[in-house]
């Protein structure tokens, strides 16, 4: 099977399945577009990820690369978040830092499947909460004044799903 | 990466990611998001409010119906100061003073509604839901200049509170609005209406609109000073046994529809369609996709060549119809969906209708209308409505209802039956594996049938070795006698 070698930004090459690699889109636009052949030895820098996160994504790739292509579907609704698989739910129990970074990466590489299953994940950390527990949870600091915080909180009041 | 002095990796996000997340969050949760911190309040404010309604409205609970008109005063007040500090781009209003009633001190109310109207936010609604007071007279003046002033308008819904009475032409509300694509009236009917994007219109339980906008035609040959229309692509007419138009003199009507060149979709619940009218309709509106009309007495028995004009329907429905209709020798090449009522069908020719992918036969509806148009039945008892009533107002329902269950009943039954056979898939198993069995005992015998045979294969070899053996020796007992005859 044919191979292509990646490079974290840390320096480490990480010989890859072409499919695997291709889970990616910004991957996949690259060898199509700019014709890199496969095979070639030319390695693939990723600056804007690091060893551990490309391992991780990497490990991701793999178990789903026989997963259909996801559909784009319609924004205006609000998604479900309860649809998580198992494995992924596993695979995601990880700390925060590692978490938001993999929201990152994923969206740099254009991975949907993953960027859509962290997201959910963040969402359903923060759904039931108040805003204290949000702020507790993620590290968040109280910028609102009191007042301002009464003035949110009122205008809140007005809006009304359509 | 957690560490206080970091800060948060949530709040770091770039905004389009924030973004995702919020999209898997209901209004609930976003609400409580935006009041942890600037940032996120920022991102919720100016993204996600534009999918969100503004609503405007003092709620009544229970049996109040009119609430104290400082109540209300109050509210608008509120909104107003809110409006004029509001960060967020609101793009749909609902404003709902309704409740205001019967409320007879309304004087003070005009000046608030007209500062309210003032805001920023107001002026560049995309949506607006109004549901005005009985009173709303006193504001028409104002409510018409501000809705020239929205520059981004494209949706409106004017309500007027619910009565027995036919619908007021309000004179002193003029609708001119350059942006506006969408308008629903209920109950009201301006005295004006020049929106030149206009595409969209529906008029509820109002004035009977095709005869009072076929006058205008009538009396200025075809030009519009008044309700400027011709450019509609939708209109939907609705009425309820109360404000249906009683009168039968449709040269009006005719008049309304020829000028209705554009019309893609109309949608009728106001009185009986007539021949003329039909005829109208067909030849004028040529550009038709959807046609529903709910009652209709058409004397000609050839109905359909009216039709045949309405090369782009795609949709007809007739609730109601006093004469048979007959679909014989129409050609409506692209007619998919196809609603009609049960009593007046020429089935046969139902069969000419080539291109249908959807039909509904309705029950009759007639019973149900009786019960409807009765002018003696009081709003209240049709609210309560009597058990017998209820009875026949549901029939249709019930009928409907009645039919799935059969359906279901039915899908049951397979589903019983497949799984008979499911169990039944055993026994043929059991055979199978029976039949293998005494296979298995022949397969065995021909086995030692293969073996003897080979033993007799090897018989027969050492037979032929001796016969040769004995051959070889003929010849020399051939040789002996010979030499001994010598």
């Amino acid at each position: 099977m044919p191979t292509i070698k990646l490079q974290s930004s840390d320096g480490e090459i990480f010989d890859t399945d072409v499919q695997i690699a291709k889970c990616s889109g910004t991957i996949k636009t690259m060898l199509e577009d700019l014709g890199m052949d496969e095979g070639d030895d030319e390695v693939v820098p990723l600056p804007n990820v690091n060893s551990a996160i490309l391992r991780k994504v990497l490990q991701w790739a793999t178990f789903h690369k026989d997963d259909p292509i996801p559909v784009e579907d319609d924004d205006s609704k609000e998604k479900r978040t309860d649809d998580i698989s198992s494995w992924d739910a596993d695979f995601l129990k990880v700390d925060q830092g590692t978490l938001f970074e993999l929201i990152l990466a994923a969206n740099y590489l254009d991975i949907k499947g993953l960027l859509d299953v962290t997201c959910k994940t963040v969402a359903n950390m923060i759904k039931g909460k108040t805003p204290e527990e949000i702020r507790k949870t993620f590290n968040i600091k109280n910028d609102f004044t009191p007042a301002e915080e009464e003035q949110v909180r009122k205008e809140n009041e007005w809006c009304e799903e359509k | 990466m957690d560490s206080p002095e970091t800060g948060s990796p949530l709040e770091e996000l770039p905004p389009e990611l924030v973004l995702i997340i919020f999209k898997y969050l209901d209004l609930k949760s976003l609400k409580v998001v935006s009041l942890t911190c600037h940032r996120l309040e920022e991102i919720f404010s100016y993204y996600n409010t534009p999918r969100f309604v503004l609503r405007i409205s003092e709620l009544y609970t229970g049996n109040v119906i009119t609430l104290p008109m400082k109540d209300i005063e109050e509210k608008v007040q509120q909104a107003t100061i809110m409006l004029e500090r509001t960060k967020r781009p609101y793009r749909n209003v609902h404003l709902d003073i309704n409740s205001a009633g019967m409320c007879d001190d309304f004087d003070n109310m005009p000046t608030l509604l007209a500062k309210l109207f003032e805001t920023r936010t107001m002026q560049q609604l995309v949506r607006l839901k109004l549901e005005m007071p009985q009173h709303m007279k006193k504001f028409a003046t104002q409510l018409s200049n501000a809705l020239a002033k929205m520059d981004h308008l494209q949706e409106l819904k004017l309500h007027y509170p619910w009565g027995r009475l036919i619908g007021p032409q309000i004179t002193e509300l003029k609708l001119v609005n350059r942006t506006l694509h969408k308008l629903e009236l209920y109950v009201i009917f301006p005295s004006l209406i020049d929106c030149r994007n206009l595409r969209l219109l529906s008029v509820w339980y109002s004035v009977d609109v095709e005869t009072v906008v076929g006058k205008q035609y009538v009396e200025h040959g075809g030009e519009e000073p008044y309700w400027k229309l011709k450019q509609l692509e939708e209109l939907t007419i609705w009425h309820n046994e109360y404000t249906m138009p009683k009168h039968n003199d449709c040269s009006a009507k005719v008049q309304f529809y020829r000028h209705m060149t554009q019309l893609k979709k109309l949608c009728h619940n106001a009185g009986f369609v007539s021949d003329e009218m039909l005829q109208t309709i067909c030849k004028s509106c040529a550009q038709l996709e959807s046609l529903y009309l709910a009652d209709m007495i058409v004397n000609n028995p050839n109905f359909s060549c009216f039709l045949v004009n309405l090369t782009n329907l795609r949709q007809l429905a007739i609730e109601s119809s006093i004469n048979v209709l007959s679909f014989a020798g129409v050609r409506l090449p692209r007619l998919e969906k196809l609603l009609l009522d049960d009593r007046n069908i020429d089935w046969a020719s139902l069969a000419e209708l080539k291109s249908i992918k959807w039909l509904k036969i309705n029950p009759d509806r007639s019973t149900v209308k009786q019960i409807y148009r009765n002018p003696y039945l009081p709003t209240a008892a049709m609210a309560s409505a009597s058990s017998s009533s209820a009875k026949n107002l549901f029939s249709d329902s019930k009928r409907r209802l009645a039919e799935r269950v059969a359906v279901n009943v039915n899908n049951a039954s397979s589903v019983a039956r497949q799984i008979v056979r499911g169990s039944k898939s055993n026994e043929i198993l059991m055979q199978a594996a029976k039949n293998f069995a005494y296979h298995e005992s022949t397969v065995d015998n021909s086995i030692q049938n293969l073996k003897k045979m080979e033993i007799i294969f090897q018989h027969l070899n050492y037979q032929y070795e001796a016969i040769e053996q004995a051959a070889e020796k003929l010849e020399y007992v051939e040789e002996q006698v010979k030499a001994m005859e010598r």
